[in-house]
């Protein structure tokens, strides 16, 4: 005999989430509630369980999730065999049935979610999971596995699923039989654990809900600062995304000299919109300032933009780097040379 | 023969069966957990709202069990009627289906998974020793 150790099926499955349960006590209290429930449920199978040596103990502790997912299995597996009409299990077959359980269950998955990717997806549906059980089926073969390749074939014919509705139909239902404490209540925990599976809270529709959670803004050092120095003035592109405001940009006065309309991004702009004029004193200036790419060189930049001594105008960089759209600008040049020599720019807003 | 009789029904009207096979799917527990199998499936990219899906998922993983299960089962009893009589009065009482490496290496084969497992394999230090030393 291979293996010494017999169990009876189901049984020692409870067993020993219970220990660890205990283990987890301090973590979650949950699950210790739930515990106390399954406990008086199978007192019955508890008289039974007593004849069974304990296992050692390094088998039964679970320390992390992945663990504690493959002790869950490992009880659902364990009662699929019972429902077959086994009672009783060598713990490295059940252990090897419930791995290559796991394993089949992630490969639906992961064929379902790469045939939904290759048809510009993220979300899954019927026909990838279809899809997913035939590719996993091909090695043992089903019928009209031959007539895949036809351009008429329709999936939901698929023998697959013919075969698992009869599956549904004639077993008898054994639901799993004790509810899963979930892990999700304690929020500090759940900021702990960052296993890829709890959903972010964010609520922005377009980050998919398998990711991870943001890092708190106040915890992001040089980067939340700029952030938050940002968000005084501006909306994140995100925020804007419920209601969709039609109003105009905000007006940044600088002193008397300059009104900059900068207008946000949104997603469908205003339909009539004004001109934006610039009127610069000389007309060589501009000449050279269209040759030579428009911000001037060597000159001191104000922070209205505005350079006096050079009667250049320049694009604020900082507001540019915040990632705002300077809606218009059109430089007009006037005819008259000789006024508005003391470099005042107009800038007429919208 | 009942199955294929089953089979050429739904085919005809297939689009109705469907649609009320997933409609099952929302009362029908598999054994196999929903938040399980929500696990695994997140972790492997999978994405989907539909709880029906999800317990679709579930249940091809159950019937794929369920059925490996039964073939070793089968082995377990091919395996026992083989033996001579007299011997097999002897073992029925503690050995009678079990589910062991040996059946389900057997099982599994069939459904392309090679299985190779150690000839011996010790569970814990006290294994194979002697049963009065051990301390139980």
């Amino acid at each position: 005999m291979p293996c010494s150790k017999t169990l009876y099926l189901g049984v020692r499955a409870f067993d020993e989430v219970k220990t660890e349960s205990k283990k987890k006590k301090s973590q979650s209290k949950t699950s210790k509630s739930s515990t106390m429930k399954i406990k008086s449920k199978s007192s019955k199978l508890e008289q039974r369980n007593k004849k069974i040596p304990p296992l050692p103990s390094s088998s039964s502790s679970s320390s992390n999730p992945s663990e504690f997912a493959f002790a869950i299995t490992r009880i659902a597996v364990s009662q699929i065999c019972q429902s077959v009409g086994y009672r009783k299990t060598h713990l490295s077959a059940l252990e090897t049935l419930t791995d290559i359980a796991t394993k089949y269950l992630r490969g639906i998955a992961a064929s379902a979610s790469s045939s939904a990717a290759s048809s510009n997806r993220t979300q899954s549906n019927l026909f990838d999971i279809v899809q997913a059980l035939h590719d996993l089926h091909s090695v043992q073969g089903f019928p009209g596995a031959s007539d895949l390749h036809r351009t008429d074939y329709c999936l939901l014919r698929s023998s697959v699923l013919l075969e698992i509705t009869n599956f549904v139909r004639n077993t008898v239902e054994t639901p799993f039989d004790r509810p899963i404490p979930r892990r999700e209540e304690d929020p500090t925990e759940q900021k702990r654990i960052c296993d890829g599976c709890w959903r972010n809270h964010t609520g922005a529709p377009h980050v998919p809900r398998w990711l991870p959670e943001f890092p708190d803004r106040s915890k992001c050092g040089v980067v939340g600062s700029v952030v938050e120095k940002r968000r005084k003035e501006e909306e994140l592109w995100e925020n804007s995304l419920g209601e969709s405001k039609n109003g105009g940009g905000s007006v940044i006065e600088n002193g008397d000299v300059v009104g900059v309309v900068v207008m946000k991004k949104k997603r469908e702009l205003g339909a009539k919109r004004g001109k934006v004029r610039f009127r610069i004193g000389g007309i060589e200036e501009v000449k050279e300032r269209e040759a030579g790419g428009g911000v001037g060189l060597g000159v001191n930049f104000s922070r209205s933009g505005v350079c006096r001594g050079g009667k250049r105008v320049c694009l604020d960089s900082e507001k540019r780097r915040n990632g705002c759209e300077i809606e218009k600008f059109s430089v007009g040049t006037e005819n008259d040379d000789h006024d508005d020599h003391d470099g005042n720019v107009v800038v007429g807003e919208r | 023969m009942n199955h294929n009789q089953q089979s050429t029904e739904a085919r005809h009207d297939d689009d109705p069966a469907l649609s009320e096979f997933l409609a099952s799917l929302m009362d029908y527990t598999p054994t196999i957990p929903d938040e399980l199998v929500e696990h695994y499936l997140a972790k492997s990219g999978f994405q989907c709202p539909d709880v029906r899906l999800i317990r679709l998922v579930a249940v091809a993983t159950q019937k794929f069990v369920a059925e490996v299960a039964g073939d070793a089962l089968q082995q377990c009893k091919a395996r026992q009627a083989s033996i001579v009589k007299d011997k097999r009065d002897k073992q029925q009482k503690d050995k009678r289906l079990i589910l062991t490496m040996e059946d389900l290496s057997k099982a599994l084969r069939e459904h392309g998974v090679n299985v190779k497992h150690q000839e011996y394999f010790a569970d814990s230090p006290s294994t194979g020793m002697d049963p009065a030393s051990r301390e139980e």
